[in-house]
């Protein structure tokens, strides 16, 4: 359900943005004209926005791929990170978008081309070392394919690029655009999972765990990379318990042979994000539980967070091949 | 707290006869009319008359939790029927060319359109916009005080290019008045979202209740804040709560002490409500 779209003046004829638009043929169409302007204003609730958001349809002029944070990535020399969207289709508590923008409506840049031509220059400049590039930063790569078709659209593109590796993340189950492209070994869809309790309590809207396995499934089977993303584990008297499940429930269907990478992490939220997302949602247990700054960022005690991804780690290692665990590593 | 800002009398009388609103005696810058939970502001005509009257509105209302605002009125169109009603998607002032966009978080039966806010009454009419002479102001203040989604315009059409302008009061009111029920609707979803916001903040008497306790650093305020937003919204009563810092308060000294031994306590309570999410 979407609210609204709001549509950049430039954009508004481009061939993208009417394939849109015809979806939502009953929703309010506002002409607007740089996203900004309804996106950035400060006196905006994110919390209520998120409950009946609006879709923004934007043209991004520069920057297109960025350079990852540092510690971001999968054992690569080379990491970039692209948007074609801002924020995510679910609501899941610990996410850091929560407190990364004013607004809960989401953004989608129209202009794929132009992040295509940006990404054939990168790899230009890295001669024929392998390039990342993580599409999953700043939304859930594949959650809104029927609407943005970013998979349709990237996939030959990154096909036709040697050196060019690309990381799909999501918690959906949208892999329909992808099964109709041939697989490319350098098209790795990383699905994230939390264990069923931290699922319940705060991945709204997200699809259930069996069924994200299903979609993994069907990847594997026709050929596909995939990558799996424990990350945020999360604290509470059953994680333990619980965590093994998930993966005994995983991998009594995926074999892990045919994984990708796999990676794993503690929950954490950079201080700034915190403030803002405790703010917001001041009745979520998750931000009430026993949590501590350290190198400015929040998380659990560095006592209780090691010893919670020792645990998970060795359960981890039980059922894969150590040269596909790439821990998320953020201490110094 | 939902507010009601009108520019002219004839404008909010039926918002003012629906809610059953009475006329304040207290107060002599706007005419205002007041129940428990509403209340409705005549601001005059113009962008500085309903600037003033939102911030004063606003003003008077600083204590409440949460606030929603409408601004009803009456407005100029080329195409729509008169007596149409519509919510606003967005606000241009003609003026400043600064545009402004309501958040249409509401489902509601009243369609949406776009507003031109004017400093003078606008004859020529824009092909797919309303005119008035408020709603930038409105907003603009508005947001000051409130978040944009508890922020919103319903304007009704009373004239267009074949229809002119009525001075008839009567019939200004007529024409909101026969788009009351969805109206109502409107705000009846806007109270609901408003409570939602307010729900999540802590009644100022009961605010003032724990700061007097002991003395807190600003640090402090934010952390016992954050304690007590979460152990109210999982079922802890201020009197409750009240009764811990109380019975902590007593066995120490120093009201430096006192701070902390108040936020260990009321945090430790935190801990053990959210270890299992």
């Amino acid at each position: 359900m979407v609210s609204c779209v709001y549509v950049e003046s430039s954009i508004k004829d481009h061939e993208r943005t009417l394939r849109i638009l015809a979806r939502f043929k009953t929703t309010p169409v506002v002409e607007i004209e740089h996203h900004g302007e309804v996106f950035n204003p400060s006196a905006q609730n994110f919390r209520l926005q998120k409950s009946n958001p609006a879709l923004i349809l934007a043209h991004k002029n520069n920057r297109h791929a960025l350079p990852t944070p540092e510690g971001y990535g999968l054992g690569g020399k080379h990491n970039y990170y692209f948007s074609h969207m801002l924020n995510c289709l679910y609501d899941c508590r610990y996410c850091f978008l929560q407190g990364m923008y004013n607004s809960a409506h989401q953004v989608i840049f129209v202009n794929y081309e132009d992040f295509d031509e940006d990404i054939t220059q990168i790899c230009a400049q890295h001669n024929s070392e392998p390039v990342w590039f993580f599409s999953g930063y700043d939304c859930d790569s594949l959650a809104y394919e029927p609407v943005t078709q970013f998979a349709n659209f990237f996939v030959p593109s990154f096909n036709k690029i040697d050196n060019a590796w690309l990381e799909l993340r999501t918690k959906s189950t949208q892999v329909r655009q992808l099964l109709k492209h041939q697989p490319c070994d350098r098209i790795v869809t990383a699905f994230s999972f939390t264990e069923q309790h931290s699922h319940d309590k705060l991945e709204h809207g997200v699809p259930s765990i069996e069924k994200r396995i299903d979609a993994m499934r069907l990847l594997v089977d026709a050929g596909w990379p995939i990558g799996l993303r424990f990350d945020p584990i999360i604290y509470h008297d059953n994680y333990r318990a619980s965590f093994s499940h998930l993966l005994d429930t995983i991998f009594s269907t995926i074999d892990p042979n045919q994984l990708h990478s796999v990676s794993l992490g503690a929950f954490r939220l950079p201080k700034n994000n915190f403030k803002q997302v405790n703010k917001l949602y001041p009745d979520e247990p998750l931000f009430a539980q026993n949590l501590a700054l350290n190198s400015g960022i929040i998380g659990y005690p560095l006592e209780q967070e090691q010893e919670m991804m020792r645990y998970c780690e060795q359960q981890l290692l039980q059922h894969i091949p150590a040269h596909c665990y790439h821990p998320c590593e953020w201490h110094e | 707290m939902l507010i009601w800002v009108a520019a002219l009398h004839c404008e909010a009388k039926p918002v003012i006869d629906f809610l059953r609103l009475k006329k304040s005696h207290d107060h002599h810058a706007f005419d205002l009319y007041q129940a428990d939970n509403a209340c409705c502001i005549v601001s005059g005509i113009g962008k500085l008359n309903v600037a003033a009257a939102t911030a004063w509105i606003a003003a008077l209302h600083q204590q409440s939790r949460s606030i929603g605002w409408i601004n009803i009125g009456t407005a100029g169109s080329r195409s729509y029927a008169i007596g149409s009603a519509w919510t606003i998607n967005k606000i241009t002032d003609i003026e400043s060319g600064h545009s402004y966009y309501p958040v249409p978080l509401i489902n509601s039966r009243l369609p949406s359109e776009q507003c031109q806010t004017h400093n003078k009454p606008d004859s020529e009419y824009h092909l797919q916009s309303l005119s008035d002479m408020e709603a930038s102001a409105f907003f603009a203040t508005a947001t000051r005080f409130s978040s944009a989604e508890l922020i919103h315009c319903i304007k009704v059409v009373s004239d267009n290019s074949v229809t002119p302008c009525s001075r008839n009061k009567n019939e200004v009111s007529q024409l909101i008045q026969q788009n009351m029920q969805p109206i109502a609707e409107f705000s009846q979803t806007l109270t609901a979202l408003n409570q939602q916001i307010a729900q999540m903040a802590l009644a100022e008497p009961d605010w003032q209740r724990f700061l007097a306790t002991a003395h807190f650093s600003q640090t402090q305020k934010t952390q016992l804040k954050n304690c007590l937003r979460f152990l109210c919204s999982q079922g802890d009563s201020i009197d409750t709560l009240m009764a811990m810092v109380s019975a902590t308060v007593g066995t120490n000294a120093s009201s430096n002490c006192n701070s902390q031994s108040i936020l260990s306590c009321l945090a430790q309570r935190r801990i053990d409500l959210s270890r299992n999410l």
